[in-house]
């Protein structure tokens, strides 16, 4: 079962992005024409996910007459500078999550990395020119 | 034996572990490092799993023939039976299930967070950018897709997984701060992270760690890791970029964080200074190839030893149950037993 649920990754991803492109609250009828412009996708499927969506707290549920219209809780923005927050913090933690680039310097070191880094060019062109 | 082995275990663990984190950062290659560290894991994981289980075994024969006043040979043969199970084996056991279980534990909170990250990042959409006079970021089929993120603080980082999973994130901070150059450089150690599984390098030393938290082994394990790799990703993008440009993108994004970030974000660069140290050195240095070739089979055999020692009085009696001669001396093992003496 596990192999069968990966797709639905890609399928959250792209629902969201609908969502997030529209701006105001969603029915799954639209979801779903929009996303079969890129591949075919299941009315009943995407239901399924949109419903897990909510559950995570990505997605909330408003009622529009009979039916039911989805709205992403953050703005996209909002998600990913709150996912960034997460990802400046958890350098902190220990964990094999996230390889960062690079990490922070005192103003001193960097000063003196910074002159290292001139010689160190200065040096090259210096070979070169030999 | 076992006494010896668990010695074995304890000097490797604990001044072993000392010492070559010591050594760690003057390793030429990193890679050569990291299959050293990994050998000596190997080894310490070895002898202590093969050194309990002798130890127990000992305990238990010692102990009753000092107890009952028991000819030692013969309390020995007495156990020599296919069907015993001694209560030392079960207390060994116990002790290997506690360390197995710990590693276990540390290995599913890793694994459960890592797929929480991958599952959140997933939902950040994918940007072809392109640098100036440069091939498309993310032109080729297997490239990582490179997502960016409105966010001042420069910051770059990788997640891993498979095909559209993974996301290499740069956010605007980082992209507006490093030249062309810099930036392609910085995607590249990111590449060769994601394409090197450099994530599951790091997960299982933390993971052996978590298992040798108790005996206080290996401690500085993960954090030697962790800065391996990124010597390792360091040096594949120097290869391509120059170590000059890979430097000075590694020196723009730290100085800037520090100078961004407000007073108690903390963020554990892992050695920053001593990566752009040796990118600055490492042109001078001839590469180290011969090094590597004479160290990998020594660590291999170095991680191999404690098994090999524990095997080594039992050499002479390979094959023994298959001899016909029923005075041979006796190596039972159970299902041997039932199959071959009917």
């Amino acid at each position: 079962m596990r192999a069968g649920m990966r797709p639905f990754g890609d399928l959250e991803a792209a629902i969201m992005r609908v969502v997030w492109e529209h701006g105001e609250p969603i029915s799954v009828r639209v979801i779903v024409d929009r996303l079969n412009e890129e591949r075919e996708v299941a009315y009943t499927t995407v239901i399924t996910v949109a419903e897990r969506l909510r559950e995570k707290g990505l997605l909330t549920r408003v009622r529009r007459g009979r039916a039911f219209l989805y709205q992403a809780c953050l703005s996209a923005d909002d998600y990913s500078a709150e996912l960034m927050r997460q990802a400046l913090n958890s350098a902190e933690s220990r964990s094999a999550t996230l390889l960062r680039f690079a990490g922070q310097l005192s103003i001193a070191e960097a000063d003196s990395l910074r002159a290292a880094l001139a010689e160190s060019q200065r040096n090259d062109t210096a070979e070169e020119l030999e | 034996m076992a006494g010896a082995l668990l010695a074995y275990a304890a000097c490797m663990g604990w001044l072993g572990d000392r010492l070559l984190a010591r050594v760690t950062s003057r390793i030429g290659s990193p890679t050569v490092a990291l299959w050293v560290w990994h050998g000596l894991a190997l080894t310490v994981l070895t002898a202590i799993g093969v050194g309990l289980a002798l130890t127990a075994h000992d305990v238990w024969e010692h102990s009753l023939s000092w107890l009952l006043h028991a000819d030692k040979s013969r309390v020995h043969a007495a156990y020599a039976g296919p069907q015993e199970v001694h209560t030392a084996w079960n207390l060994a056991l116990i002790v290997l299930l506690v360390l197995g279980a710990t590693g276990a534990g540390s290995a599913f909170t890793n694994l459960r967070r890592m797929r929480r990250a991958r599952a959140a990042h997933r939902l950040l959409s994918v940007d072809t950018f392109k640098v100036p006079n440069r091939t498309d970021m993310t032109a080729a089929p297997d490239a990582a897709p490179v997502a960016v993120v409105p966010e001042p603080t420069p910051m770059i980082y990788c997640v891993p997984g498979k095909g559209s999973a993974r996301r290499i994130v740069v956010t605007t901070g980082a992209r507006d701060l490093l030249s062309d150059d810099q930036l392609e450089a910085a995607l590249e150690h990111e590449r060769a992270h994601l394409t090197r599984s450099h994530h599951r390098t790091v997960l299982i030393a933390e993971v052996v760690a978590a298992a040798l938290r108790l005996p206080r082994m290996l401690q500085h394990y993960p954090q030697a890791v962790r800065l391996l790799v990124e010597l390792d990703a360091d040096d594949r993008a120097a290869r391509l970029h120059g170590a000059h440009t890979v430097a000075s993108a590694l020196l723009d994004i730290s100085s800037a964080a520090s100078s961004d970030l407000r007073v108690g974000l903390a963020m554990a660069g892992t050695g920053t200074t001593l990566r752009i140290r040796r990118l600055l050195d490492h042109r001078h240095r001839a590469p180290r190839r011969a090094v590597a070739a004479m160290l990998l089979p020594a660590a291999i055999v170095f991680a191999a030893a404690p098994a090999i020692a524990a095997a080594m009085p039992v050499i002479s009696l390979v094959g023994s149950a298959h001899w016909p001669d029923d005075e041979s001396p006796v190596v039972h093992t159970g299902s041997d037993d039932f199959t071959h003496h009917p």
